[in-house]
């Protein structure tokens, strides 16, 4: 019978434009992988209708282990406070294959 | 006279109909990356046309061309940028992203002063096309220089600790906004159609002409469609932006057609036709190669004052009155 463990899924809503440097950071920080999905909505910059690039906007996954947490969300806090809108949640979740989400993509 | 030809123009009718289809609340929705093709292929269309014809031209006045237009490129953004900050309504961050979209280019305004003149019947050059696809990129490089500088003043009145952790400094480095800059996708598309247009045997050409020529009206017209849409969700935001930079938002376009329209006819000696555009790439705001550039680079600047300015009050301003406008300016100062 298959295991679970927990782990810590990190959900960031940003702009498409931010993506490499999303992508970037989380190789800095040996995150194991990430999944963008495009996104609509609106909110406090206004509508996101995704028809023109620079109003499209993307929901980004990561899923890492706890100790790797606080250090991700610093970053991503420094990155608000030089003024890009990002919204971010986090939730608990449960993995089968811990190992998978502790070793670092390329 | 030509003013009303202007909005009898299909392509410009059907920007009418997406500004108002967006007014009355209409259910209609493109679907989602229709205005991204559609503007791949208007500007491989015009690209390859373009190409093909300058492959006849004259190498001096190309290069001629090219020197005026990155002498616009440049200025223009300073221009805008001391008049945003003249007026003191916006911070000097904002100010840098607006001027950058003013010095930049818009296809879609250029492409329908091309609806506009074919319209008319009056011939123009083929260098202008040249101008838009160097006109691109110099607006942005000047706008990153006035963010650094407005960022640099910024840090000395408030000194707060810089972190050299995640990217070296604010924002994102300078060389790879550069790069961003110059191998931009409508640059790209642009100047490699344009390329392989003034290569390519004519025979080539000639087998490409249903692609690039008997359907290229049609595709403008449901590019403007969608783009009269997208406009139309920005006037929404008119309040947001304030008389001001509204006044900025129409007077901007006005002073860089004058310049673009001298430019032309002065300096450059087009014909009506051929300074008309070039008045137009003066006049134009981008809103597709800008403002993600903005939003990367500057993300302290508010981004629904530049958009609502590019796409809500110039590109339609343009369209509408600012090309007939330029096209009168131009044969006056022809006629004199």
């Amino acid at each position: 019978m298959a295991n679970l463990y927990p782990h810590k899924l990190v959900n960031i809503i940003s702009l498409d434009v931010l993506q490499d440097k999303l992508a970037e950071m989380f190789r800095r920080h040996g995150v194991s992988g990430y999944t963008i999905i495009r996104v609509r909505g609106e909110g406090g910059s206004g509508e996101a209708a995704g028809t023109l690039d620079f109003e499209a906007n993307i929901m980004v996954k990561v899923i890492v282990p706890e100790e790797k947490l606080q250090r991700l969300l610093d970053g991503l806090q420094r990155q608000i406070d030089k003024g890009y809108h990002l919204t971010i949640f986090v939730s608990d979740v449960e993995v089968i294959s811990p190992e998978k989400f502790s070793t670092p993509f390329k | 006279m030509s003013s009303f030809s202007n909005l009898l123009i299909p392509a410009v009718l059907f920007f009418a109909l997406g500004v108002i289809a967006r007014v009355i609340k209409s259910d209609l929705r493109f679907p989602p990356d229709l205005a991204k093709v559609l503007s791949i292929y208007l500007l491989m269309a015009i690209g390859l046309h373009g190409g093909y014809e300058l492959g006849k031209a004259d190498l001096a006045t190309a290069m001629n061309a090219i020197f005026w237009a990155l002498v616009l490129g440049f200025s223009m953004p300073i221009i805008g940028y001391l008049a945003l900050v003249v007026t003191r309504k916006v911070s000097p961050m904002d100010a840098a992203a607006i001027s950058a979209h003013y010095g930049s280019v818009s296809a879609g305004t250029f492409l329908t002063a091309i609806a506009f003149l074919d319209n008319s019947q009056v011939t123009y050059e083929s260098y202008p096309l040249i101008m838009l696809a160097v006109m691109e990129s110099p607006a942005i490089i000047v706008g990153l220089l006035l963010a650094a500088m407005a960022r640099k003043q910024l840090a000395a009145k408030d000194p707060r600790p810089v972190d050299l952790d995640d990217d070296g400094g604010s924002g994102t480095k300078f060389s790879s906004l550069l790069h961003e800059a110059f191998t931009n996708g409508s640059v790209v598309v642009l100047i490699g159609s344009m390329v392989i247009g003034a290569i390519s045997q004519p025979s080539g050409i000639e087998k490409l002409k249903p692609f690039i020529d008997d359907i290229f009206m049609g595709a403008l017209c449901l590019f403007l469609f969608e783009m009269g849409m997208e406009a139309a969700r920005r006037i929404r935001e008119f309040k947001k932006v304030g008389p001001v930079l509204a006044i900025f938002g129409v007077a901007m376009p006005i002073i860089g057609g004058i310049v673009g329209a001298l430019v032309g006819v002065m300096v450059l000696e087009f014909s009506v036709g051929g300074a008309t555009l070039v008045a137009v790439l003066g006049a134009s705001a981008s809103y597709i190669a800008v403002p993600p550039a903005m939003r990367l680079a500057v993300p302290e600047a508010n981004p629904s004052f530049y958009l609502t300015l590019s796409l809500g009050i110039t590109f339609p301003f343009n369209v509408l009155v600012g090309i007939p406008l330029y096209y009168w300016f131009v044969q006056y100062l022809v006629g004199t």
